[in-house]
C-alpha cells in the first residue's frame, strides 16, 4: 500500500500558497517530510489526515480516496498533530480510553488491555491516573503518540513531534517511533535535518509549498558527493563569501562561522572537501537557486 | 515590583471570558429587576424611579453584597495562580519581593472584581431606553449617584471581601475552603445583620456593619418617593466612619496574609510521592511489546458508543467546573429568598402548594438558567479547539453527529440537573414550612416538561449559532442579540403567531382545580413543533460543523455536501416532513379553524366602532327588565351553549323605531327579534341595527331571544377564554349577552393609544354633578338595564355542580347530564356569573339564609373561617344599613386564572389564589380571607341595593363602603390593634398607589376608578372618620343614605347625596375634617422625634415625648405644599407587645388639637411604656407613616 498525492495545491486566503502543485508517492516504512517553519509542511499533514481541504489536487491511500471518503480514512489513521493540548482535568487512561472508543475500540475488556499495554509501552503507566494536562512536554508528547497508535493504524503522521523537548526525550521518542510496524506509512514532517537522517528510509523536501525533492536520504547525499566545501572564515568576511560563493549554511564552531558551500569543481581558497551529508542536502535544497546536476 | 504584578496579572484576567460573564450576569440580573414587575433582586425598590439615586445605591450595596461569590472566584485564581500553574517553582525561586507579589496580586483581583459590579450601574444607566421603562417612572441621569455608590459600597465592600477570601486562599490553597468561606461570610452576615437591625442604639448599627447596608436603611429611611428620586448619601457622618473602620480592617486581614504567607511551598507527602517516582526519571525505552489485538468497529452501535462516552465526558466536565457552580449556586442564592417568601399577601403568606413554588423557581432561577446555556453552549462546541485536542479527535473515525449531539444532550442534561435541583430545594421549602403534599407530577410537568422543552429548543439554537458563527463570543452575542430580537420584535410587528415567535407556545398556568387541562394539547403540539424544528437545527449544525482546521466558508459548504449522503437526506426528510406537516396542522388548527386577534388588531377594532358607532351613544334605547336563560356547560369539551330570553321595556316617552346591540367579542352570537328587519351588521365591529315592523310604544315592553355559542375548537395559538374550562367555569353574562346600544366600554381606554389612533382624549369619568339627570341614566356597571328579574336552567356534567345566582328550584339529573334551576328572589343590577366545577359544599345557615362554600377538594383550609366572616358580615350589615335581601350567600371557588373575588348577587366567586390556600396560622399576620369576604358581602350592600351613577365618585358608594364594612366586622373579630397594622397596609399602597398615577390624582369624592384611592384611601379614610365622629354617627348616615337610594330607578345617585348625610352626622367642629378627608387631597407628615420615660416613686411611670406635625395639600399632579393648621390629633403611650401581637395595649390615648410643627407632651401612665407618639393608629395619612411612634427610653 502506498499513500499517492497527485497535484495538490493550496493557497490560503490571505494569500500564502502552502501547497504549489505538490506530487508524490509514499511507500510503507518511516517518511520524513523535511522543510523549514512555514514550509507546507503542516498543510500537506493535515490534507492527509482529512482535516483539510485542498483547492484542487487528490490524496489516494491505497485504493481509498482521502479527500472524499474520509470516514474511512480515520478508521486506518493514527495522527499526532504538532502542537496539541487535551481536556482539561482529564486523566490519561481516561482520554485514552475516551480516544480508542472514538476510534472503534467499543469492547471493553479489549479496551483496557490495550489502554495498558499502550500506556505501558510510552511508559505513562505509572502516571495512568494523572491529569494529561499537567504532564510535562515530553510526557504529553508520548501520550499524543499512545493515542496514535490506538488500532493499528495503517497510516501515521507525527507532525514536529520533537519541538520543545530535550535531548533525552527527543530520543525516548524516536525509540517509540522507530518500533511502529515496517508494513505502515509513518509520514513524520519535521524542520530538523537529523531527525530524518535517524529514521527515515524516503524522505521529501518542500519549501514555501513546492516539493524539492524526493526520494531516499541517500540518494540526495549521493547526488551532492563531492561538490561540498567547507571553510572557516571571519564573521566580517560573511558577505564576500556569500557574494562569492554558494553558500548554502553557515554555523558557529568555536564562535567562528564555518561555511558549507556547493561547487562542482574545487574553488581553491582554503576551502576543503567535506562529505555531504543531509543537512547540506537540506540547506541546498532550501536556498533553491542552486543547481545540481 | 508591585505594578509590575499588578499590571501583568490584571491584563491577564482582563482576558479571561469570566470577567464579562459575571459582568453580564449582574447587568441581565438588574436590568430585569428595574424593567419587569416579575423579576425582584432583594426587595422591590417600591414607588420611585427605576433609576433613582436610592434604586443605584440600593442596588450597589445589595449586589456587592451577593457579588461575594463573584469576588471569591476572583481572589481565589489571584492568589492560587500561580500554584495552580506550576508556575511556582520557577517564580518563587526569583528573589522577589514579597509585598510586591502579594499587593500586586491582591490588588489586581480587587480591581477586576469590581468590573463585573459596574454592570449594576450600565442596567440602571440604560434601562430607561427599553420599551419595558414606563415614562413616568424615569428620572434624569445623573452622575454624581454611581460614583458615590461606587466609593461608599461597591470599591470597600469588594475590599473588605477580597482581603478575607485573598486571605484564606493563600493561607489554606484550596479552592472549596475559599468557597466554602465566602458562603459562611454570607450567611453569617444575614444572621448578623438580623441581630444588628435590631440593636436599640442606631448609631452602633451603623457603625458595625461591614457592608454598609444597615447605615443606608437607617438614614434613608424618613426618605419620601420624592426624596428618594432627588438625594442621595455622600462619603461623610456615620457613613464615612463605618467606610473607613471596614476598610482598615480589610487592610489588617491582608497584612495579616503578608505576615502568615511564605513562599515555601506547602509540602503535603502525596505531592512527595508522585515527585519520586515521576515517570521520567525512569528509562522510557521499554523492550518491545506487542500491542494486543482488538477489534476496531464501524457501525452504528459504535457511533452509539462514541456518542454515550462524549456525553458522559461533557456532562460531567461541565458540572464539575468552576464557573458552572459559582453561576449555578449565585441561581440557587437568589432562587432561595424567591421561593421562601413567594405570594405575601397583606403579610400572609400562602401554603406553598407546589404552584407557588414552580412559579418562584421561574422567577428567580431562569435567568441564571438561560446564562448557563448561553455560556455553555458556547464552552462546549469550542471544547476540542480551546483544549487545542481538535486535531487528533477531529480525525478519529465517528460519524459528524456525534460531536454535536451529545454536546446537545449534555447541555440539555444539564438544564435538566439545574431544574432536578430546584425541585428538590422546592421540596427542602415546602417541608421546612411544613407543607408535606410534594405534588411531583406536578413539578414535574412544569419544570421537566415544559420548561424542560422550551430549554431543549434554546440549547439547539444557542449551539447551531455557536457553530455557525464560529467564534465562541461572537456567539454568545449573537444568541443574546436574538434572545432580545424574539423577545420584543414581534410585538413591533405585530405578530403573535406562536408558530413564528421563536419556541412559542401557548401561554399556560397550572390551577389546582383546571390543571393543565385547558393547556395539554396546545403545548404538546406546539412543544412537538419546535422540537422538531430543532432537530432541523441540530441536522443543520450537524452539517456546518467544523471538523478540521483553516476550513473557509467554502470549505465547510463543500463538506456539508459530502455529509448530505443518502442517510442525512432521508433524516433530513423525515424532520422536514413531520415538521412540516405539524406547522401545516398548527396553522389550519390556529388560523384556519380558530381566529386570534393581535394587540394591534384589537385596538383598531376598538377604534373603528368608536369611529363608526360613537353617533349612536345616548340614542334612545328600551333596557332589559327580565332575563331568562338556559345555560349548557360542557366542561371536558371546553364548550358553553346560552339560550337565553330577554325583556326589554321602553322607559322613555316617545316610542323606540329600532335597537341597537354591541356584541361580545368571544361568543357566536344570534338575536331573534320578533317582527323587525336587521338594517346594519357589522360582524367585525360587532354591531347590528335591527328596524321594529312597528315602534315600541312607550311604556310598552317586547321579547327576543339570544343563541350564544362558545364552542372550543381544536388548537388555538393561545388558548382563549380560559374561564371556560374542565373544572372551573366561570362565565360572567356581559361576556356572552349583546348590549343595547352602543357602550363606552368598547372605547379605547387609554389616551396614550388614542392619541395614537388620532381619537380626542376621553375623560375616564363624567365629571361630578350635582341634581344630575340625563348624565345619571346609567349606574356605573350597567348601561342598558336597571334592575332586573332573573331565571336560569343551567346544566353540567353529572360529576359537577353548576350554579347561577339566586334560590335553587329544582335539580335533576336527565340524559347524563345534571340540571339546575335557579331564580332570583329580588331584581338585581344585570351583572352575574355561571359557575360549574366538582366541588365540595360546606353549608351552615344565618337564620333563614343559607350560607355555602363551593370549593375544591383540598382547599379546606379556609372554609370554616369564610362561613365565620359571611354570617358576621351579616350580622353587622343588616343590624346596622339594610336588611339582606337574598336567600342565600355563596362563596364559589375559581381557578387562578384570574386572582380576584367579585360579588354578584348573593354568590361571590373567589379565586383559588387569594385565600383558598392562605396560611392562616401565624397569629400576627392579618387575615386577608376573613377580610375579603367580608368586603364581598358588603357588597351586598354596597353595588348590589346602592349603586352611583356612572360619574366620578361612584366607586365611592360600592368599594369605599365595602371596605369600611369589613373593616367593621374584622375590628369585631380582630380588635382594634388588628385595624393599625391593618391600615399601615392601605397607607402604604395607597402611597405607593399615588406614584403609579397615570392621569391624575382626584380627592376620595371624585375617585375615577382608582383601586389606590377607593379600596386603600377610602379603608383610612373611612376608619378615620369613624374614630372622629363614631360608629354609630357614621353608621346612621349609611343607613339613611342606603334607605335613601337603595333599588332607585334612574336618575342614580352620586357620592355627594351621601355627604350631604354625613354633614347631618358631624359636629361642626370636626367639619374641616369632611373637607380634608373626601374633597381634598391632604397629607400629613407627623414624627415623634424623642421620647423617655422616668419610674414614679408611687409606682407610676411619668413620659415625656416630642412630637413634630405638618399638613401637607397635593394638587393632582402629587405636588405638595404645607398649609397651616389646627387639627385633632391622637397622642398616645402604648405597651410593649404580647409575643405574638404585633402592638401593645395603650396605656394612654388623646385626641388633642395640634396647632404647630413642635409639640412636647407629658403624661403619667400605670404601667411600664413602650413607646409612644403621635397618631399613634395611622388614622391621618401620613408621608412616612412608620415614624409616628418611638420606643420610650429612660431618662
Amino acid at each position: 500500500m502506498q499513500l499517492q498525492i497527485q497535484n495538490l495545491s493550496k493557497t490560503y486566503a490571505n494569500g500564502v500558497k502552502a501547497l504549489n502543485d505538490v506530487t508524490l508517492s509514499i511507500p510503507t516504512g518511516m517518511f520524513g517530510l523535511l522543510g523549514p517553519n512555514g514550509a507546507g509542511k503542516s498543510t500537506l499533514m493535515r490534507t492527509i489526515a482529512s482535516l483539510q481541504e485542498p483547492d484542487s489536487g487528490s490524496v489516494h491511500l491505497g485504493d481509498l480516496d482521502v479527500l472524499k471518503e474520509k470516514h474511512e480514512v480515520r478508521k486506518v489513521l493514527g495522527y499526532l498533530p504538532q502542537e496539541f493540548g487535551v481536556y482539561p482535568k482529564v486523566s490519561a487512561q481516561d482520554l485514552l480510553s475516551h480516544m480508542a472508543v472514538l476510534k472503534g475500540v467499543t469492547n471493553k475488556s479489549e479496551r483496557k488491555d490495550l489502554i495498558a499495554a499502550l500506556l505501558e509501552r510510552v511508559n505513562l503507566y505509572e502516571v495512568r491516573k494523572k491529569a494529561v494536562s499537567g504532564f510535562s512536554g515530553g510526557m504529553r508528547q508520548r501520550f499524543g503518540i499512545a493515542q496514535a497508535l490506538i488500532g493499528e493504524p495503517k497510516l501515521i503522521i507525527v507532525d514536529e513531534p520533537t519541538a520543545g523537548l530535550d535531548p533525552g526525550e527527543r530520543n525516548r521518542f524516536y525509540n517509540l517511533l522507530s518500533e511502529i510496524g515496517e508494513n505502515v506509512i509513518v509520514i513524520l514532517s519535521t524542520h530538523i535535518v537529523q531527525d530524518v537522517r535517524e529514521l527515515c528510509s524516503n524522505m521529501a523536501i518542500i519549501n514555501h509549498g513546492d516539493l524539492l525533492y524526493s526520494g531516499k536520504p541517500s540518494d540526495a547525499i549521493q547526488q551532492l558527493e563531492n561538490m561540498i566545501w567547507e571553510k572557516a572564515i571571519e564573521k566580517s568576511e560573511m558577505e564576500q563569501y556569500e557574494a562569492q560563493y554558494q553558500v548554502i549554511s553557515s554555523k558557529l564552531v568555536s564562535g567562528r562561522p564555518v561555511i558549507h558551500i556547493v561547487s562542482a569543481s574545487d574553488p581553491g581558497n582554503g576551502f576543503r572537501a567535506v562529505e555531504a551529508d543531509l543537512e547540506d542536502v537540506f540547506f541546498t535544497q532550501v536556498m533553491g537557486e542552486v543547481n545540481i546536476e | 515590583m508591585f505594578w509590575e504584578f499588578f499590571t501583568f496579572d490584571f491584563k491577564n484576567r482582563f482576558k479571561q471570558p469570566m470577567v464579562y460573564i459575571f459582568f453580564f450576569i449582574n447587568f441581565a440580573l438588574i436590568l430585569s429587576a428595574v424593567l419587569l414587575d416579575d423579576v425582584v433582586v432583594g426587595r422591590g425598590m417600591g414607588n420611585v424611579d427605576i433609576n433613582s439615586p436610592y434604586s443605584i445605591m440600593q442596588y450597589a450595596a445589595l449586589m456587592s453584597l451577593i457579588a461575594v461569590i463573584m469576588t471569591t472566584a476572583f481572589m481565589n485564581t489571584s492568589a492560587l495562580r500561580d500554584y495552580k500553574n506550576k508556575y511556582d517553582q520557577i517564580l518563587f525561586t526569583t528573589p522577589l519581593r514579597k509585598f510586591g507579589y502579594l499587593f500586586g496580586r491582591f490588588s489586581s483581583g480587587v480591581l477586576i472584581s469590581v468590573i463585573p459590579l459596574l454592570g449594576v450601574f450600565l442596567a440602571i444607566m440604560i434601562a430607561p431606553i427599553f420599551p419595558a421603562a414606563a415614562d413616568d417612572k424615569v428620572g434624569a441621569l445623573q452622575l454624581a449617584p454611581y460614583i458615590n455608590s461606587f466609593f461608599i459600597f461597591i470599591l470597600p465592600n469588594t475590599l473588605l471581601v477580597g482581603a478575607i477570601i485573598f486571605a484564606l486562599a493563600a493561607l489554606f490553597r484550596n479552592t472549596i475552603i475559599s468557597f466554602l468561606g465566602a458562603l459562611l461570610l454570607l450567611v453569617g452576615y444575614v444572621i448578623a445583620g438580623n441581630m444588628l437591625s435590631n440593636l436599640e442604639n442606631e448609631q452602633l448599627a451603623m457603625i458595625f456593619d461591614p457592608f454598609g447596608i444597615n447605615p443606608l436603611n437607617l438614614l434613608t429611611k424618613y426618605w419620601t418617593a420624592d426624596d428618594k428620586n432627588t438625594m442621595w448619601l455622600t462619603l461623610s457622618g456615620p457613613i464615612l466612619w463605618n467606610r473607613l473602620l471596614w476598610i482598615g480592617i480589610a487592610f489588617l486581614i491582608f497584612a495579616f496574609t503578608y505576615f502568615r504567607f511564605s513562599f515555601t511551598r506547602r509540602k503535603s507527602r502525596k505531592k512527595q510521592k508522585v515527585a519520586s517516582t515521576s515517570p521520567t526519571m525512569k528509562q522510557s525505552f521499554q523492550p518491545l511489546k506487542a500491542l494486543p489485538k482488538v477489534h476496531l468497529k464501524d457501525n452504528i452501535s459504535t457511533y452509539f458508543a462514541q456518542f454515550r462516552n462524549q456525553v458522559k465526558l461533557e456532562f460531567f466536565g461541565t458540572i464539575r467546573s468552576a464557573a458552572f457552580i459559582v453561576i449555578l449556586v449565585f441561581g440557587i442564592l437568589n432562587m432561595l429568598s424567591g421561593i421562601s417568601e413567594a405570594d405575601s399577601w397583606y403579610g400572609t403568606g400562602n401554603y406553598p402548594v407546589t404552584y407557588v413554588m414552580t412559579s418562584a423557581i421561574r422567577g428567580s432561577l431562569y435567568l441564571f438558567l438561560i446564562i448557563i446555556i448561553t455560556y455553555y453552549s458556547g464552552v462546549l462546541v469550542w471544547k476540542e479547539r480551546n483544549a487545542k485536542m481538535n486535531e487528533f479527535f477531529d480525525a478519529s473515525p465517528f460519524p459528524a453527529w456525534v460531536p454535536l449531539l451529545s454536546k446537545f444532550v449534555a447541555l440539555v442534561g444539564i438544564t435538566a440537573i439545574v431544574l432536578l435541583v430546584s425541585v428538590l430545594l422546592g421540596i427542602i421549602v415546602q417541608a421546612a414550612k411544613g407543607y408535606t403534599n410534594f405534588e411531583l407530577g406536578v413539578y414535574f410537568k412544569e419544570l421537566l416538561l415544559i420548561d424542560l422543552a422550551f430549554f431543549t429548543i434554546l440549547i439547539a439554537l444557542a449551539m447551531l449559532i455557536q457553530v455557525l458563527v464560529n467564534n465562541m463570543y461572537l456567539g454568545f452575542f449573537a444568541f443574546i442579540v436574538f434572545i432580545l430580537l424574539n423577545t420584543f420584535i414581534w410585538n413591533t410587528l405585530d405578530v403573535e403567531s406562536n408558530l413564528l415567535v421563536f419556541s412559542g407556545t401557548p401561554e399556560h398556568i397550572y390551577s389546582d382545580m383546571s390543571q393543565l387541562m385547558p393547556f395539554v394539547k396546545g403545548l404538546a403540539w406546539y412543544n412537538v413543533y419546535w422540537l422538531l424544528f430543532s432537530a432541523l437545527l441540530l441536522v443543520g449544525g450537524v452539517l456546518m460543523w467544523v471538523r478540521g482546521k483553516a476550513l473557509s466558508i467554502g470549505d465547510r459548504f463543500r463538506i456539508a455536501k459530502q455529509r448530505f449522503n443518502t442517510r442525512t437526506a432521508l433524516v433530513t426528510a423525515i424532520l422536514g416532513v413531520l415538521w412540516l406537516g405539524t406547522a401545516g396542522f398548527l396553522y389550519y388548527n390556529a388560523e384556519v379553524l380558530n381566529e386570534y386577534q393581535t394587540r394591534e388588531a384589537s385596538e383598531r377594532q376598538s377604534v373603528d366602532y368608536e369611529k363608526n358607532y360613537k353617533q349612536y351613544e345616548g340614542v334612545a334605547q328600551p333596557r332589559v327588565i327580565a332575563v331568562d336563560y338556559d345555560i349548557q356547560i360542557f366542561p371536558v369539551e371546553r364548550n358553553f351553549i346560552a339560550n337565553t330570553e330577554v325583556w326589554i321595556k321602553n322607559k322613555h316617552d316617545h316610542p323606540i323605531d329600532s335597537i341597537h346591540f354591541s356584541l361580545p367579542n368571544s361568543f357566536d352570537i344570534a338575536i331573534d327579534l320578533p317582527n323587525s328587519k336587521l338594517v346594519h351588521e357589522n360582524r367585525d365591529l360587532n354591531y347590528l341595527i335591527y328596524e321594529l315592523g312597528a315602534p315600541l310604544a312607550a311604556g310598552d315592553s317586547m321579547q327576543y331571544s339570544v343563541l350564544s355559542e362558545y364552542i372550543t375548537k381544536g388548537i388555538e395559538n393561545e388558548v382563549s377564554f380560559q374561564r371556560i374550562n374542565q373544572n372551573g367555569t366561570f362565565v360572567s353574562m356581559n361576556s356572552f349577552m349583546p348590549i343595547i346600544g352602543y357602550t363606552a366600554q368598547g372605547e379605547l381606554g387609554s389616551n396614550d393609544t388614542r392619541k395614537e389612533y388620532g381619537l380626542p382624549k376621553r375623560d375616564r369619568m363624567q365629571k361630578l354633578e350635582t341634581n344630575c339627570t340625563a348624565a345619571c341614566r346609567n349606574n356605573y356597571i350597567s348601561s342598558d338595564a336597571d334592575w332586573v328579574k332573573v331565571k336560569s336552567r343551567i346544566s353540567t356534567t353529572t360529576d359537577q355542580i353548576a350554579i347561577a345566582p339566586g334560590t335553587l328550584k329544582k335539580e335533576w339529573e336527565e340524559n347524563g347530564r345534571r340540571y339546575f334551576e335557579y331564580e332570583l328572589d329580588q331584581p338585581v343590577i344585570n351583572f352575574y356569573s355561571f359557575m360549574s366545577a366538582d366541588y365540595e359544599v360546606q353549608r351552615t345557615k344565618w337564620g333563614d339564609v343559607d350560607l355555602e362554600v363551593y370549593y375544591h377538594k383540598g382547599h379546606e383550609y379556609n372554609v370554616d373561617k369564610m362561613l365565620k366572616s359571611m354570617e358576621n358580615s351579616l350580622s353587622y350589615f343588616s343590624e346596622n344599613f339594610l336588611p339582606y335581601p337574598h336567600q342565600q350567600a355563596r362563596i364559589i371557588e375559581f381557578p387562578r386564572f384570574a386572582s380576584f373575588a367579585q360579588a354578584f348577587p348573593g354568590t361571590m366567586p373567589y379565586s383559588e389564589s387569594i385565600g383558598f390556600i392562605a396560611n392562616l396560622k401565624e397569629k400576627d399576620a392579618i387575615d386577608g380571607v376573613y377580610y375579603v369576604v367580608a368586603h364581598e358581602m358588603a357588597h351586598q350592600w354596597w353595588a348590589h341595593q346602592v349603586i352611583g351613577a356612572e360619574m366620578q365618585g361612584a366607586t365611592l358608594l360600592s368599594e369605599t363602603f365595602a371596605q369600611y364594612s369589613a373593616l367593621m366586622v374584622m375590628e369585631k373579630e380582630y380588635g382594634k390593634n388588628k385595624m393599625r397594622q391593618f391600615l399601615e397596609y392601605e397607607m402604604d399602597r395607597y402611597l405607593r398607589g399615588r406614584g403609579g398615577e397615570r392621569e391624575e390624582e382626584v380627592p376620595l369624592l371624585e375617585v375615577e376608578n382608582q383601586a389606590y384611592i377607593h379600596y386603600r384611601k377610602g379603608s383610612v379614610v373611612m376608619y378615620a372618620l369613624r374614630e372622629y365622629i363614631g360608629e354609630d354617627s357614621l353608621n346612621t348616615a349609611l343607613r339613611r343614605f342606603a334607605e335613601k337610594v337603595a333599588y332607585q330607578e334612574p336618575p342614580y345617585t352620586t357620592s355627594l347625596v351621601f355627604m350631604e348625610e354625613l354633614e347631618k352626622v358631624t359636629p361642626d367642629s370636626l367639619s374641616y375634617l369632611l373637607d380634608d378627608l373626601f374633597r381634598d387631597i391632604i397629607l400629613y407628615s407627623n414624627r415623634t422625634t424623642k421620647a423617655t420615660y422616668k419610674a414614679l416613686d408611687n409606682g407610676q411611670y411619668e413620659v415625656t415625648f416630642q412630637v413634630e406635625a405638618e399638613k401637607f395639600r397635593a394638587d393632582s399632579t402629587g405636588r405638595e405644599s404645607a398649609i397651616p393648621f389646627n387639627d385633632f390629633i391622637d397622642i398616645g403611650v402604648y405597651q410593649k407587645a404580647e409575643a405574638d401581637e404585633k402592638f401593645g395595649k395603650p396605656l394612654y390615648l388623646e385626641r388633642k388639637r395640634i396647632k404647630q410643627k413642635e409639640n412636647t407632651f407629658t403624661v403619667v401612665v400605670d404601667e411600664l411604656p413602650y413607646e409612644a407618639g403621635i397618631d399613634p393608629r395611622y388614622l391621618l395619612i401620613d408621608r412616612v407613616p412608620d415614624d409616628n411612634m418611638k420606643k420610650v427610653t429612660e431618662e
